[in-house]
């Protein structure tokens, strides 16, 4: 049996981890609510956005031809997979979620005879794939704590671009969707080719079929620059999305671990006070046979 | 006339959230092919912008200036709506802040036109690009208030 010295100091470590993980889940909280915050103040302009590029379609013919962001590709030869990762671990199966299904998808596609980019925004995720040797094309590092808009419009552009330049034919997303900060759900979201139904169903009740708009410059390059910031939105809100995710899943991983820290702690306790009984019974033990012995 | 609407409604939208909303009597945007002015009973538009200045001016003919990044303006019922990038109040721009940025970013061009990247970081050209030109735009915008 340990000392009861080795035992205290064991509680001592414990009770020291514990504040730390105290600490950063209460810092997880504080985050999780700002990016929440941030999740919700795009709203407003996801909604016009949206109404915009129906209210768009409304008045023109829209002919995927003739915009290579909505254009599918005849065959789908080689497919970008965006995997959001974090840049900080110590936030429970957050990762690894994103890094498996990632490579799920990428056994599925090679087995089709596709080929994947791997495109990986964290250093977490990064990490890990460079760990297993498998190919990146491109990593980002250091945007996921704090994402804005010129990040998402830097990753949109260059999915874009190689969208439209054929070297892929289909830009996926994966990433944690923020549900509660218990569950976040893993999503996979096809970006480009822009999904028609998006230019199809969202038709707001303002549209008025029967208004005649002016459009400055054409109604069709108007759509064209839309359709790039639509996806930039698309990238952003994922960003976010992940972000407050990362957030939830540090919260509920650091609550747990503090937990585990409090049941550890009591149970080093008991066994130090029992230790501490059993070295005054052997004490009393040692006394009275002592004392036997000298009469 | 019998229409009583002398005003706009604006709404000034980026995607961290509203930057303006209220009722004003004019406003001018930065739109591709120029500036545009809009009045109330401004025809219905959808219209392109650019980065540049935007002005507004309120019912009490104060002129409200912001810096607006690209982005798309539509007017419709006497509500014009714009969004942006990025869009800034002028009174609300934090100038040291954005030199830092115009500085930074100017950096960091330097580093990969002359491939003096540093081993741990990696620099996307388009994003500093738009970081320079946004910096720009908003101290532009800022002196000439």
């Amino acid at each position: 049996m340990a000392s009861r010295r080795d035992i205290k100091r064991r509680i001592t470590s414990v009770q020291n981890t514990k504040k730390i993980t105290k600490a950063m889940e209460m810092v997880a909280a504080a985050r999780l609510r700002r990016a929440q915050q941030r999740i919700e103040s795009t709203r407003p302009y996801a909604i016009h956005m949206m109404e915009f590029i129906a209210g768009l379609a409304k008045y023109i013919e829209v002919d995927p031809e003739r915009f290579p962001l909505l254009q599918q590709h005849d065959e789908v030869r080689r497919v970008a997979l965006m995997a959001l990762t974090a840049d900080r671990g110590l936030c429970g199966a957050f990762n690894s979620n994103i890094v498996r299904l990632a490579q799920e998808r990428m056994h599925e596609y090679r087995s089709q005879g596709i080929e994947v980019d791997l495109v990986v925004v964290g250093k977490k995720g990064a990490g890990t794939f460079r760990f297993q040797n498998y190919d990146i094309a491109a990593t980002y590092a250091g945007i996921t704590d704090r994402p804005t808009f010129l990040d998402a419009q830097s990753l949109a552009y260059r999915a874009a671009e190689l969208y439209t330049g054929r070297q892929v034919d289909r830009v996926v997303l994966l990433f944690n969707h923020f549900v509660s900060a218990m569950e976040q759900r893993v999503t996979e979201q096809t970006v480009l080719p822009v999904q028609e139904q998006v230019v199809e169903t969202y038709t707001p009740d303002s549209a008025a079929p029967h208004m005649d708009f002016l459009f400055e410059p054409r109604a069709e390059s108007i759509l064209n620059d839309l359709l790039p910031s639509y996806v930039e939105m698309t990238v952003y809100r994922a960003l976010l999305e992940s972000t407050a995710s990362e957030h939830g899943a540090r919260m509920t991983a650091m609550r747990n671990a503090s937990e585990s820290a409090g049941e550890m702690i009591d149970k080093l306790t008991l066994a130090m006070n029992r230790a501490r009984q059993a070295s005054i019974t052997q004490e009393i033990l040692e006394v009275v046979a002592g004392a036997d012995a000298l009469s | 006339m019998a229409d009583d609407r002398h005003f706009l409604r604006l709404e000034v939208v980026s995607p961290d959230g509203p930057v303006f909303a209220g009722d004003v009597a004019m406003v001018v945007v930065p739109a591709t092919r120029g500036e545009l002015g809009i009045l109330p009973r401004h025809a219905p538009m959808v219209a392109q912008l650019t980065i540049g200045e935007m002005r507004v001016k309120t019912l009490d003919d104060l002129w409200i200036r912001l810096a607006v990044s690209e982005g798309f303006v539509k007017v419709q019922f006497d509500k014009v709506i714009v969004l942006a990038d990025a869009a800034e109040m002028a009174s609300e721009i934090d100038v040291p802040r954005a030199e830092a940025a115009l500085e930074r970013a100017k950096e960091r061009l330097d580093m990969l036109r002359n491939g003096r990247v540093p081993e741990d970081e990696e620099i996307d050209h388009y994003r500093e690009t738009l970081a320079l030109k946004r910096a720009k735009n908003r101290l532009a915008v800022v002196k000439k208030g």
